[in-house]
């Protein structure tokens, strides 16, 4: 290193650890409500415009605003917002923390495992085909009919690799003779074992014992696999000696259940998409790509050094993967689809399956936590742990769901600051983190689906999640079943009961929080809050009723999957006649095929199509089954076992049937994503009326009417009174009816006593003007009243003083009346119920803080240290340094240029970090540099 | 100025229909094409549509009638410049070098329904051919001849084609790899068995009239896309032949 790359380097550090500090201290600095407002708005609108850049730096630059706004946030929540008054708040101001806190933890895991996904390319063997490593492949089934195993195994048959370097093998724990038949009449291996025993994991560690393979690859037996399958994944493993394991894509050719059953969602991305296209590509980034289950080769001899298949957990992929890596073994991910299988059928198998995912990796955060114990790297570290730390998502996200209701329902702050406050601290958080969303995760997650996604689910995940998280070792495997289907459409409503209920609570909340303004006297309801309450639970509401909608099974009559596939075919039909088409959607049991133009289809008979397979082309018997709209439905008769191997070849194993398109955009971006969210969640609404109205119709005919006109009655004067209500208001406090600090009535006004009482003001809440009454013949002369230790006023007879306005505070308030002990004491004729506080206030409207307040007011809001600099500068002249640039520094305007200035720093040297990691997985060299 | 031989060594195996089609198809791209017949069935004017009775085509082709003293007459096809070339036998040998030289003087691509028993008007027109096109069946004695392919002298210039081809029987799929694999790059393609082509010719109506959505129409196309490239290179071949034919006749 020369001198000048030596001050070169010193410098960027310098300049880097600089910008470090800023920011750092950035995410302290106070600012007042307006000026954090405009703070915000400044670093979202940053957030947008540089995410019109397409740079990869651009993306880590958004990363690192929304982490800045988002700890600001936190670091905010947690010194500003914590002051909460009763055990109830504490209770669930506390949940409510912790939730945030989960979801900030792994936003920041998230940023590391997935800013840069590697692109890793596909590397070729390069040897003598009598030199390649023997592939064992392994086809573990369990009770799945062999309708579904059959096509995989004759699909991974039919790969691309010479015939004596690898083999198939049936793993059939159902010990079925059926299945042996099979495996003999077509000529794979045949493995099954006496008992069960660890479920999948103990079934592939018996047929490692009796099979010898270099590599073992994977495949679920419902996973069909292309013939490119080995020939594409077994060239790393060369490439890279020290490689364990390449996994690729489970790509599902059916639709999820979610994407089935939600009509709106045409274009919606698979679930898993994003697990894939993303995740996976990013832990591969710092070496720690997991193993899936299924469509990946793993090398035997680093699961023999862990002693084969994990079975302690109930996910033994990513467990296996783990004790692979603590080894220092490497792994890869290749984001090619390589195969396709089918997505599980019904919502029921979804949340079981999902179910079993999370008892799994909770287990292994427990018994075998990836931050402790030997062998892997920081970054490896950190994404097992976001993997596993995922799955705690279900409590936080019910805990989300439910905490509007504390304020609502029970009158709970659950953060001690005033509603703007929260506004403006919260939304940059929120809309810098759906940028980064949209940046990271667009192509294959539509915003806000993330939370549906976790919606659907959180209910039932609660409870595994605790259970597994206390008793790690309990539980059993549980196969998720494939390959059934619906008779007919149904709402399955156990699952969707905990969603309906909580959507229940909800709505029942806002009405109950709006009533409550009806009477002032008794509830003491801050407007703001509520609304932002409001706001909240109605963002709840939608996603919930898009969970609900998901429900809703739509019917699927078809006993094979088709999917839409355009595949040239020939059509033969019984009068001689041949034409070329094309097909619209296919499956193994038939085709729909758009008929070309100017052919007329009426009245001929179709006896055959022919495929392209393997390169040649097959001609397969087929029946008519439906002609409309130009489109002919057919069906394959008298498939016998050969002409069943070909059809699957000709229609599952395509090396490139099931790629991406390259450039795939979810259309519409934001406005769709509201758009849809808003359609789905109102067709799940009529859903839900017109069933009720149905319920309602037969039973409750008269009990409804008188609801509804009641709901009505109680809807009316909230909505006027919520109006009135952001206008200046006056409230009364008789004095006798303060609790005194100690939670007793304060006792009667004595010569030489004190006399004090606590005020509970809302914490948004701001008092333009406060005076003391006396009614009656009560008189007090000299009586001193005492607000929060400050003198503000003295009692002269009866009458009315004005106490000064300033010295009341959002939150508690003490208020004492101390009567000095003097000569004409007599004169004191005061009885507690004489004297009433009255207080003009005015909501503190978000985001403009003061909306409605005199500008002077707004001066006595300011926090004390503006103050000081501006009575200091006015003081000395103008020409105080310190004060100026005390004073600039709670100028927003600067302080957002400074942090995006810091933040615009940082992203460099991150991306510079990230460039060099993804060039030395690439070469495939990392450990052996090491 | 190019000519294209469709010839196979068997009869019935479809020469003149292809010739026929594959005249429509080019035309139909562009091409001036005219075709001739120098088979002694004499079915070529009618698959081209010369017996449908179309005076107006008769009427546009009156200025060649002169060729029809000489043995030879010609119709326009379907308003495109396919032209049909009639006639042959012992006339044939006579006229082929001068005749032909006047014809592809006017037409870009000549066609030659070629017989099956090669006479003298076959071989003037063989030894011309800058494309031979060599039609084969799915069926063993059709592709016997194949045995010793490369005794033949045109070999080099030959493109070889399957013609009724069809996918639901076996020995279509072993006939295409075995003329895929001793043609090599000359391999043609295959034209498919559709019952549309018999009656198109039936009906006296372009195939891409009476079926358009026929897969032998398509094939044909294909063929004809496929042959428009090999074409630049035959063309170059037939400049220098006809240049030394002119020499030798002049001797």
């Amino acid at each position: 290193m020369t001198t000048l790359e030596r001050l070169r380097f010193g410098g960027r550090t310098a300049v880097a650890l600089c910008a470090a500090a800023v920011f750092c201290w950035l995410l302290a600095a106070p600012l007042g409500v307006v000026a954090q407002g405009v703070f915000g708005a400044l670093i979202v609108a940053a957030g947008l415009l540089v995410a019109r850049a397409r740079s990869r730096y651009a993306t880590i630059l958004i990363c690192t605003l929304t982490l800045f706004a988002s700890t600001r946030y936190m670091v905010w929540r947690f010194t500003s917002s914590m002051g909460l008054r009763s055990p109830g708040e504490w209770l669930l101001g506390g949940a409510l923390l912790a939730a945030e806190c989960y979801t900030w933890v792994v936003m920041v895991l998230s940023f590391v495992q997935s800013a840069r996904p590697l692109r890793r390319p596909v590397a070729l063997l390069s040897m003598a085909t009598e030199c390649m490593p023997t592939v064992d492949v392994y086809v573990p089934t369990y009770n799945e009919p062999l309708g579904v195993v059959g096509p995989s195994v004759i699909a991974a048959m039919a790969m691309d690799y010479p015939a004596d370097r690898f083999r198939v093998f049936l793993l059939d724990d159902g010990d079925r003779p059926e299945f042996a038949a099979f495996a003999r009449r077509v000529g794979c291996g045949y493995l099954a074992r006496a008992d069960n025993t660890h479920a999948k994991a103990g079934n592939l560690n018996a047929a490692m014992k009796v099979t010898d393979g270099d590599l073992i690859c994977v495949l679920d037996c419902d996973h069909v696999a292309t013939r490119a399958f080995l020939q594409l994944t077994v060239g790393w493993f060369e490439k890279d000696p020290r490689l364990a394991v390449v996994q690729t894509p489970h790509f599902f050719y059916s639709q999820d259940p979610i994407q089935r059953n939600i009509k709106a969602a045409e274009d919606l991305p698979g679930e898993g998409d994003l697990f894939y296209d993303t995740i996976q590509s990013g832990n591969d980034l710092w070496n720690a790509a997991f193993f899936c289950g299924s469509c990946a080769v793993i090398r035997r001899a680093a699961l023999e050094e862990v002693g084969g298949f994990a079975y302690e957990t109930v996910t033994e992929d990513a467990h296996t993967a783990l004790r692979i890596q603590r080894q220092g073994w490497n792994t890869a991910f290749l984001n090619i689809r390589l195969s396709a299988g089918l997505a599980t059928e019904t919502l029921g198998q979804h949340v079981a399956q999902r179910a079993r995912w999370c008892r799994g990796m909770t287990q292994i955060l427990r018994i075998d936590n990836p931050l402790f114990g030997p062998g892997l790297k920081l970054a490896q570290r950190l994404c097992y742990l976001n993997a596993l730390l995922y799955y705690q998502f279900p409590l936080a996200r019910v805990i989300f769901l439910l905490s509007p209701l504390a304020y609502l329902v029970f009158g709970l702050n659950l953060m001690n600051a005033p509603a703007g406050q929260v506004l403006v601290y919260a939304a940059p958080h929120l809309l810098q983190g759906m940028i980064a969303n949209q940046r990271l995760q667009g192509r294959q997650r539509r915003l806000f689906w993330g939370e549906i996604y976790e919606t659907i689910l959180a209910f039932h995940l609660v409870r595994p999640a605790i259970l597994s998280l206390i008793w790690p070792k309990a539980g059993k495997f549980k196969v998720t079943d494939k390959g059934l289907r619906l008779e007919t459409g149904y709402f399955d409503r156990d699952l969707v009961r905990p969603h309906l209920i909580t959507a229940g609570l909800l709505g029942l909340g806002v009405a109950f929080g709006y009533s409550r303004l009806l009477w002032p006297g008794v509830f003491h309801q801050s407007v703001s809050t509520l609304l932002l309450s409001t706001a909240w639970t109605v963002f709840n509401l939608l996603i919930l009723l898009s969970a609900v909608a998901v429900a809703r099974e739509g019917r699927q009559v078809r006993g094979h999957v088709r999917r839409q596939a355009r595949m040239p075919v020939t059509l033969y039909f019984a009068d001689g006649r041949v034409v070329d088409a094309v097909t619209s959607n296919v499956s193994t049991g038939g085709l729909a095929v758009t008929l070309p133009q100017g052919f007329d289809a009426e009245g001929r008979e179709v006896t055959d199509v022919d495929l392209q397979v393997a390169g040649g082309r097959t001609a397969f018997p087929v029946q008519g089954v439906a002609l409309r709209d130009g489109e002919l439905r057919v069906k394959f008769i008298d498939v016998d076992d050969a002409r069943e191997r070909r059809l699957i070849q000709a229609l599952m194993a395509r090396a490139d049937l099931w790629q991406a398109e390259p450039d795939r955009r979810i259309g519409g971006g934001w406005v769709r994503a509201v758009t849809s969210l808003l359609e789905i969640s109102s067709s799940t609404l009529r859903f839900i009326g017109r069933s009720a109205w149905r319920h309602a119709r037969r039973r409750l005919r008269p009990a409804g009417a008188l609801a509804a006109a009641l709901a009505v009655l109680a809807v009316l004067p909230c909505g006027g009174r919520a109006q009135a209500a952001t206008a200046a208001a006056e409230h009364v406090f008789a004095f006798d009816a303060l609790r005194a600090p100690a939670g007793r009535k304060p006792v009667g006004l004595r010569c030489g006593g004190v006399s004090s009482a606590r005020l509970d003001l809302a914490g948004d809440q701001v008092v333009l003007a406060a005076r003391l009454e006396l009614s009656g013949a009560g008189s007090a002369v000299g009586a001193v009243v005492i607000v929060n230790g400050q003198p503000a006023g003295t009692l002269e007879g009866a009458g009315r003083i004005d106490v000064e306005p300033a010295a009341f505070l959002p939150g508690a308030n003490r208020i004492a009346v101390v009567v000095p002990r003097a000569d004409d004491c007599r004169a004191l004729s005061l009885a507690p119920a004489d004297l009433r506080l009255v207080l003009t206030t005015v909501p503190l409207a978000p985001p403009g803080a003061g909306a409605g307040l005199h500008p002077t007011d707004a001066a006595k809001l300011a926090p004390a240290p503006e103050r000081r600099a501006a009575v200091q500068g006015a003081k000395r002249g103008g020409v105080d340094v310190r004060g100026l640039v005390e004073a600039l520094l709670r100028q927003p305007l600067a302080l957002a240029v400074l942090a995006l200035g810091a933040c615009a720093i940082l992203a460099w040297p991150l991306t510079r970090e990230l460039d060099r990691q993804a060039q030395v997985r690439l070469s495939g060299l990392a450990e052996l540099r090491a | 100025m190019t000519i294209i031989a469709v010839r196979s060594s068997k009869g019935g195996v479809g020469r003149t229909s292809v010739t026929a089609l594959l005249a429509a198809a080019l035309a139909r791209r562009g091409v001036e094409v005219a075709v001739m017949d120098l088979d002694r069935q004499d079915a070529l004017r009618l698959m081209c549509g010369e017996a449908a009775g179309r005076p107006a085509a008769l009427e546009a082709s009156r200025l060649e009638l002169a060729a029809t003293r000489s043995g030879f007459a010609r119709v326009a096809q379907d308003a495109a410049t396919c032209a049909l070339l009639m006639g042959g036998g012992p006339h044939a040998a006579r006229f082929a070098p001068n005749v032909l030289a006047r014809w592809l003087g006017a037409q870009e691509v000549l066609i030659v329904d070629m017989p099956a028993v090669e006479d003298a008007a076959a071989a003037a027109v063989s030894a011309l051919a800058g494309l031979h096109l060599r039609l084969f069946l799915p069926d063993v004695a059709s592709l016997a001849v194949l045995q010793e392919p490369s005794q033949d002298e045109a070999f080099s210039r030959s493109v070889f084609l399957l013609n009724q081809a069809d996918r639901r029987r076996p020995l279509t799929d072993g006939a295409l790899g075995f003329l895929r694999h001793v043609a090599g790059a000359r391999f043609g393609g295959e034209i498919r068995r559709d019952e549309a082509v018999p009656e198109a010719f039936a009906s006296l109506l372009p195939l891409h009239e009476h079926a358009p959505a026929s897969a032998a129409w398509e094939d044909v196309q294909a063929l004809a896309a496929q042959l428009e490239v090999r074409l630049a290179a035959a063309a170059r071949f037939e400049t220098a032949h006809f240049a030394s034919a002119e020499g030798a006749r002049r001797a």
